[in-house]
């Protein structure tokens, strides 16, 4: 069940991808920005960015062109077709794709003047970027390997003297022969034990590749390869700060003449990249987790549909994942609990009320209702609330009885999931269970999902082999999802950088989360779980923002950056205050918030000032 | 095939170690030059006073590493145990030349902070002039990191092999499996990455193509270890083949038998690896190690020929006596095949009974393993 960069059939990949997210390379396409441009994708990791990639490289497309009509593909086909990708005639786009791995980020540690390193980093990218479109053509013309390379003829107008010592035109196995020279040197240069200047590598001034590569220059059999190629840079976060600007400043600026996508990880953009609007930006961006907000009901539907695809997979005769997670409490399980809850819940009350008879009304209702224990136990913590919230603000008023037909109202309200929040506090009654509880942990990001479904799944196939009942209940399912949540817990000293400052600062936001959500009046009902940071006001001396600039905040801004590009903090923009005025708020990622128990629900948020958030990191 | 490098080869052990230091180290005009890092490993120090505790009048010079490990190392956590090594270093140094060399394990800071060790170990000693005045090079790697002394003992190896009359370049290591034992590694790097100077140009896209085969030396306790590595094997180049070796024979006659349990469901049920592809290596022998290791690469490599041929990647998760052997590999085949050694460190080390490990020092068993000079020269070649 894990993510599609895994799955090795193209078959099964292409079968198994959701193309909804396709959608947003059609809104750029029609704002005229997809294509003579360069598109960065952004996301935490386990988003899809890989995924969407893979989509475009040859391989994929020529299963697609080639089983165009399989109601399998057929969405996708129709996705694609709209970007000009493909048609029912021919493939027009050749995709080439160039992992970035770490050995770029190793060229810096050699001993060479930084001019001489970016030279060395330009002519490694070029001799991959020469070898990875060879390799495409072939696989898009469905040629073998290193033979089909005879096929291709490079013809390219050598002018600024790029190609050195490759006589022009060549055919693609000379143009192979002179990337592949290229390559080693560097690669021979950043291993070896023997100084750089006794290796001599190639450095490039250009990142010539990209210019030169074209469906004019490239032909196979006479015929130009391809009608456009799209330069998919994967992974770039692993390129050094260094490079990543480089490549960035270099494609940026002579932008328009190729097609060229750079998809890497939040954790690669500096930190005050990172916090606050992601407007403004000179370069189209596309957010694959910030795609989501917008299309909660789209990511349902995609995710529980990658969970029943892949249970189908199963070897195990257990083909549905949906259908076997248990979506309400088995209320005969928790019948107990549900007593106990009524009879504290009905003390709690009685104190409560002990020196006033105006909830007699209310009280009378209580007593008179005819429901089940759930429903019984949900009302008495839905009243308690209702009175507690009454008696804050009734201190200082006339003592008027409150009628039934006021709390009928007031039950109306949105307390029942805090109700039942706070029911599962002090119980065994499970708070984190079914589909929904599941779709909300994802946080937008499937491989999240996944990480939580796959581990109940196991429990499903591993009921089904010991002769037990498959479906999950409530309490196993709650059981089993703690159990990943404090494991990802455990994990995030050894995955993130400023570790000790990232757990603190998250214990800390928990800690006042969970005394925010359950104050007996439930102020914040359904809870709080996010907070949005403003400045005090004092004009005179600061401006909006102006924490960002100021370098004593330099450790916050570190901090919450990284729970931004690790998916730790999602961020969301909230009307608030004043017309028109939008506040971001950083909600903890939702697993975060089954470690702290609070609701995944959305909405609930404290303003802070970057001082108060400075004191949690510091405390 | 071409012959082994290292065979005949001159591997010596505990009694025979003692007397070649009084034999070889008391001749006349010797000069060596012996390295060892600072840590907190007891057997930091075994080899070191055994040889000057031989030849006391050696004209030896002692190069000591100091690590800077960052705040988080474990060196902090025992610095007791580093200061009593230290104190002993330097009083049995007393009358001898100790030169101090700082190396950073880390570099860059926050989330551009990776490992750098191997690279600056390297850089420890920069040409061959700056050794030309010794006879004798010992290498003990008893308290090196083993993500360090590769690179290390690889640089030495480039420099001096190339001579006519090479330096004696020698490696020791106290070897101690109950220390092993009660000094646990915990958590395993997530940013792998090729030892330098041990790429074996797996990670080149023009060769991609070439099928991998991945020789992994199993140890107790590294099941992440080696699921982190695979892992990294696969996200570049799917491994054609992978042979996991076993320390066999070994001094606990069931110890195959429990690194079998242990890593059985990984090995059997998740990657599928046939048993035939199982090589057993002796536990104590890193030269027999090498040569084995060796004569299954090249096989490969020629059985392969028609795909025009395969690389090969080594990984230690075994002891440092073996681990020699898969340098001596990866180092001999680097360029004619392309062997690479990928490593996986860990984050730190806890020590379970600080006095159970010190009480076990004196049952280290101590083995050299001579690497160049005058038992590999020419016949001609010794005559002069």
């Amino acid at each position: 069940m894990r993510a599609s960069e895994k799955i090795e059939s193209v078959a099964n990949f292409l079968r198994l991808y959701s193309p909804i997210v396709i959608d947003t390379l059609i809104e750029k396409n029609t704002q005229g920005v997809l294509w003579k441009n360069v598109v960065f994708i952004h996301s935490s990791p386990g988003a899809g960015k890989t995924s969407l990639l893979r989509v475009f490289e040859p391989v994929s497309l020529r299963t697609l062109f080639n089983s165009k009509s399989s109601p399998d593909y057929k969405e996708l086909f129709g996705q694609l077709k709209k970007l000009e990708v493909i048609n029912e005639d021919k493939i027009e786009l050749l995709g080439v794709t160039l992992h970035c791995t770490r050995n770029y980020e190793t060229l810096e540690e050699l001993d060479v003047s930084a001019g001489q390193k970016t030279r060395f980093f330009f002519s490694l990218l070029n001799s991959r970027i020469i070898l990875s479109t060879l390799r495409s053509i072939l696989q898009l013309h469905n040629k073998s390997f290193p033979e089909g390379l005879k096929e291709i003829k490079f013809d390219y107008v050598n002018e600024t003297n790029h190609f050195i010592n490759l006589k022009l035109p060549c055919t693609g196995q000379e143009l192979y022969d002179w990337a592949s020279e290229v390559e080693k040197k560097i690669y021979i240069a950043i291993d070896s034990f023997l100084p750089v200047e006794d290796i001599k590598p190639d450095g490039h001034d250009e990142l010539f590749a990209f210019s030169a590569l074209t469906p004019e220059s490239l032909k196979v059999n006479d015929q130009p390869a391809c009608s456009k190629i799209l330069f998919m840079l994967d992974d770039t976060h692993k390129l050094s700060s260094n490079q990543r600007t480089r490549l960035q400043k270099y494609v940026l600026e002579k932008r328009g003449n190729f097609n060229i996508w750079i998809s890497e990880r939040l954790e690669a953009l500096e930190p005050k990249e990172n916090l606050g609007s992601f407007q403004n930006r000179d370069y189209e961006e596309i957010n694959l987790e910030r795609f989501w907000d917008d299309r909660k009901s789209k990511l349902e539907k995609i995710l529980v549909n990658i969970a029943n695809k892949r249970a189908s997979l199963s070897t195990e005769d257990v083909t549905s994942f949906q259908e076997y997670i248990e979506s309400d409490l088995n209320e005969e399980t928790y019948k107990n609990e549900f007593f106990d809850i009524i009879n504290s819940t009905n003390s709690n009350i009685a104190q409560l009320t002990s020196h006033t008879d105006k909830f007699n009304e209310w009280l009378n209702y209580v007593s008179s209702f005819d429901g089940n224990p759930l429903e019984k136990a949900v009302l008495l913590k839905k009243m308690e609330i209702l009175i507690v919230r009454h008696l804050k603000k009734d201190q200082l008023s006339l003592d008027f009885p409150h009628t039934q037909e006021e709390l009928r109202e007031k039950l109306k309200s949105d307390i029942e999931a805090t109700a039942k929040l706070f029911m599962s506090k002090d119980s065994k009654i499970p708070y984190y269970h079914g589909l929904n509880a599941l779709f909300n942990l994802s946080s937008n990001n499937i491989d999240q999902f996944l990480t939580f479904s796959s581990d109940l799944f196991e429990e499903m196939l591993s009921n089904k082999i010991s002769g037990k009942e498959v479906t999950i209940d409530s309490g196993s399912q709650e059981r089993i999802i703690r159990r990943i949540a404090d494991k990802k817990w455990k994990e995030l000293s050894k995955l993130i950088p400023h570790a000790n400052d990232v757990i603190q600062f998250l214990n800390e936001l928990g800690d006042f989360s969970q005394k925010q959500t359950y104050q007996a009046n439930a102020p914040y009902a359904p809870g709080v779980n996010g907070f949005s940071i403003k400045e005090k006001k004092d004009p005179k001396l600061f401006k909006e923002g102006s924490w960002i600039n100021n370098e004593i905040f330099n450790p916050l801004i570190n901090v919450i950056s990284t729970c931004v590009a690790y998916n730790l903090l999602e961020i969301k923009k909230t009307k608030q205050g004043e017309k028109g005025q939008i506040c971001e708020v950083y909600y903890l990622n939702r697993w975060l918030c089954v470690k702290f128990d609070l609701p995944l629900s959305y909405g609930g948020f404290r303003h802070k000032s970057p001082d108060e958030l400075m004191r949690w990191i510091k405390k | 095939m071409s012959p082994n490098k290292w065979n005949p080869y001159v591997l010596m052990r505990n009694e025979e170690t003692a007397s070649f230091f009084k034999d070889h180290f008391t001749q006349e005009g010797r000069k060596p030059l012996f390295i060892l890092a600072k840590g907190f490993d007891v057997r930091m120090n075994i080899v070191i006073s055994k040889l000057i505790e031989c030849c006391p009048d050696v004209d030896l010079e002692c190069l000591l590493i100091e690590f800077d490990e960052g705040p988080n190392s474990s060196s902090h956590k025992y610095k007791s145990l580093v200061d009593e090594n230290i104190q002993e270093l330097t009083t049995l140094l007393s009358n001898k030349t100790l030169v101090r060399r700082s190396v950073a394990l880390l570099g860059g800071t926050g989330k551009n902070q990776k490992r750098v060790g191997d690279r600056n170990a390297a850089g420890i000693i920069h040409s061959y002039d700056e050794i030309s005045k010794y006879t004798d090079i010992v290498v003990d790697i008893s308290a090196l990191p083993r993500g360090i002394y590769f690179s290390l003992i690889g640089k030495i190896l480039s420099l001096v092999e190339t001579k006519e009359s090479p330096i004696n370049l020698f490696v020791s290591v106290a070897e101690n499996a109950a220390i092993d034992i009660k000094t646990k590694e915990f958590g395993a790097d997530d940013d792998l990455n090729y030892l330098h100077g041990f790429g074996g140009r797996i990670e080149l896209s023009s060769e991609i193509e070439e099928p991998v085969i991945w020789f992994p030396i199993l140890g107790e306790g590294k099941v992440e270890h080696f699921r982190k590595a695979y892992n990294h094997i696969m996200s570049q180049n799917r491994p054609y083949e992978i042979c996991p070796i076993l320390p066999f024979p070994a001094k606990n006659p069931r110890r195959v038998d429990a690194l079998i349990v242990e890593y059985h469901s990984l090995l059997f049920d998740e990657l599928g690896i046939e048993a035939k592809s199982i090589m057993y290596v002796p536990e104590q022998n890193p030269f027999e190690a090498y040569i084995r290791l060796n004569n299954a690469i090249k096989n490969y490599n020629l059985s392969l020929k028609p795909l025009k041929g395969c690389k090969a990647v080594a990984s230690t998760f075994s002891s440092k006596l073996l681990s020699i052997g898969t340098l001596l590999t990866a180092y001999e085949l680097r360029e004619e095949i392309g062997v690479g050694v990928l490593n996986v460190d860990s984050e730190g080390y806890i020590i379970d009974d600080i006095e159970g490990v010190k009480n076990l020092k004196n049952q280290s068993e101590l083995f050299l393993s001579w690497l160049t000079g005058q038992p590999y020269q020419k016949p001609d070649q010794k005559s002069e």
